[in-house]
């Protein structure tokens, strides 16, 4: 995990499901290509998650309302977010499979935080300081919890690299 | 109920919400669109000749992208479940092949109860959000994503804050023709998405003595729409009749104690619900079917895990006996699998349907998941018998999907729009 993660912020609303991060339509959900190309396809904003042109998301941190990916257990969801170019959503709940999925994976950095923000802070620079636990947007800066017994998981680099980190240690067999 | 068993399941002798603890997982599913990629990554992590924690306690069912290819063509489709079929074959675990071309052997939340893999106080996890099915048999039923799954497969065991439990105490009567699904609905426009988010879902009382184990298992599947981890019913003798007719293997029923705290009690008295419909675009977006403005339509979809029960295709079938489908709609019908299609088609249920003008299709997750015939086209709107109504799950983003009960639905293609109610005039003359 980057000890500080610097990039443009985008807004999505409360309730964005995983059909809406990488849509049943484009069944089966397969390569890193496709799926950041998809990434929040149906999620419509002005300027869209995703940019035509690139084919990649130029939003570094998503901020989002509640529940954010909740419906199906698909991890296409999260790796969509990431593969598109995102490494953190800040979100005023998550729904539970989004957010184990992010850890387990490690791919995506989930902060549960009950923030102010709306669609003014698309495209505002943000700051995440994960060692110290803070965000900072334009001169605001906003200290989060930390993740507790997950912590190990996360530093590890998901949960993968965690067991076999135990497994290298002998920890467990 | 839950602390019971998943302090067993940790090697604790307490717990309580909050925790964060390593569990044994009891049976881990998986099915055709999940197995190769979590294979690649089991592979990928624990070596190319790692092998199954327990090869006994995994089963793969190919079911959801089974008959894509009705819809459109997609070679990938083909590759993962060749993937599955692969796997299985390498591991020797447990797996259902299809069992025609693009026909399952069923859904893997009905088709593994009806074979006897899900019993009282196990922990099940499986890589479908709809798992939680199984708390309808006093197990803990929750889904995980791929990589969790990889390392279950490794390791047999997985992670998890200990929830807190809900309970939902269901009283009264039902009034006739009101289901499972009307209630989970009503409960949804109650407490909302995320109501029960990161909690378990009990449910007891006279009503769930009243239902039937699949109208159980209506209950329990839906609780993810709530945000839950699981639905929970604790075991009762219609349980262990179901359990013991379909395995014998010995199991351990676990029940709340008397004096069991929850964080919140919720109490309802039933006696007077009504038919309940989810309107576009969330499943909580609930109002009783009188309160409900027309709503024309010209799709009908009874199936899914949800939906496609032997109890859901009977409600349907003995509604609409008589009647046909209006001119300008499609009703789509699938039973969640072979058993179920075997008795329904016994019972003259299928017979009844293909006569009102419905398409009985294959088995398999199909349309709910936007994967078979019955989705959406541009500007459709239509009321399906699944669990989601999000844009664009089941066919166009433009299309419009409203939920309701099988029978709903039914009634709802005889009259080419959104309603309960038939009349003797509807009917076809012979």
């Amino acid at each position: 995990m980057d000890k500080i993660i610097t990039g443009k912020a985008f807004y999505c609303g409360d309730f964005v499901d995983t059909d809406v991060m990488s849509p049943g339509r484009f069944e089966p959900l397969e390569g890193e290509e496709l799926l950041a190309r998809i990434a929040l396809i149906d999620y419509k904003s002005d300027p869209p998650y995703v940019d035509p042109k690139t084919q990649r998301s130029p939003f570094t941190v998503i901020f989002a309302g509640r529940e954010f990916g909740c419906g199906s257990s698909r991890d296409t969801a999260p790796r969509a977010l990431a593969y598109a170019g995102s490494k953190v959503v800040i979100a005023r709940s998550f729904a539970r499979i989004f957010f184990r999925n992010c850890i387990n994976m490690g791919l995506l950095l989930p902060i549960q935080y009950e923030h102010p923000f709306d669609e003014a802070i698309v495209g505002k620079e943000v700051t995440v300081n994960t060692e110290q636990r803070y965000f900072q947007v334009e001169n605001q800066r906003f200290e989060y919890g930390d993740f507790g017994p997950l912590t190990d998981i996360m530093e590890a680099g998901g949960l993968l690299n965690h067991i076999k980190q135990k497994i290298a240690t002998g920890e467990i067999a | 109920m839950v602390e019971k068993m998943l302090a067993r399941a940790s090697g604790n002798a307490y717990v309580k919400p909050g925790m964060a603890i390593f569990i044994q997982v009891d049976l881990a599913m998986s099915c055709d669109t999940c197995v190769g990629p979590v294979a690649e990554i089991f592979y990928e992590n624990f070596g190319e000749k790692a092998k199954l924690w327990n090869q006994n306690q995994v089963v793969l069912v190919a079911d959801h992208l089974i008959h894509i290819n009705d819809l459109r063509p997609e070679p990938i489709a083909d590759q993962l479940y060749q993937d599955l079929v692969q796997f299985a074959k390498e591991q020797d675990c447990q797996w259902f092949d299809v069992v025609a071309p693009g026909q399952a052997a069923g859904i893997c939340h009905i088709l593994l109860p009806e074979k006897g893999f899900v019993r009282p106080g196990m922990v099940v996890v499986g890589t479908d959000s709809h798992t939680c099915t199984f708390g309808a048999f006093g197990c803990f039923g929750t889904g995980v994503g791929t990589t969790e799954m990889a390392n279950v497969f490794a390791m047999g065991d997985t992670w998890i804050r200990l929830p807190e439990t809900l309970l939902f105490e269901l009283e009264g009567f039902l009034p006739k023709h009101i289901s499972a699904k009307d209630i989970i609905l009503f409960i949804l426009g109650k407490i909302g998405c995320e109501g029960g988010r990161g909690k378990v879902m009990e449910f007891r009382g006279s009503i769930i003595d009243q239902l039937p184990i699949d109208e159980r298992m209506t209950l329990c599947n839906m609780a993810t729409e709530c945000g839950a981890l699981c639905g929970l019913i604790a075991p009762d003798k219609l349980t262990l009749d179901y359990v013991q007719s379909r395995s014998q293997e010995a199991f351990e029923v676990v029940v709340s104690d008397p004096d069991a705290e929850y964080e919140q009690v919720y109490r309802f008295d039933l006696s007077n619900l009504e038919p309940q419909v989810a309107r576009p675009y969330k499943p909580d977006q609930v109002s009783g079917i009188s309160e409900l403005a027309e709503v024309p339509i010209t799709r009908a979809y009874i199936g899914s895990c949800t939906g496609g029960k032997l109890f859901d295709i009977a409600e349907a079938a003995e509604a609409i006996k008589g009647y046909h489908v209006a001119s300008g709609v499609s009703l789509f019908v699938v039973p969640a699998s072979q058993e179920i299609r075997q008795k329904a088609e016994e019972l003259g249920y299928l017979k009844i349907l293909e006569e009102a003008g419905a398409q009985i299709l294959k088995s398999g997750c199909g349309a709910c998941i936007n994967a078979g015939l019955g989705v959406l086209g541009k500007e459709e709107t239509g009321v399906y018998a699944i669990n989601r109504n999000f844009k664009g799950r089941s066919g166009d983003p433009s299309g419009k999907n409203y939920l309701a009960s099988p029978r709903v639905v039914a009634i709802s293609a005889v009259k080419a729009k959104i309603t309960d109610q038939l009349n003797e005039v509807d009917i076809v003359q012979p």
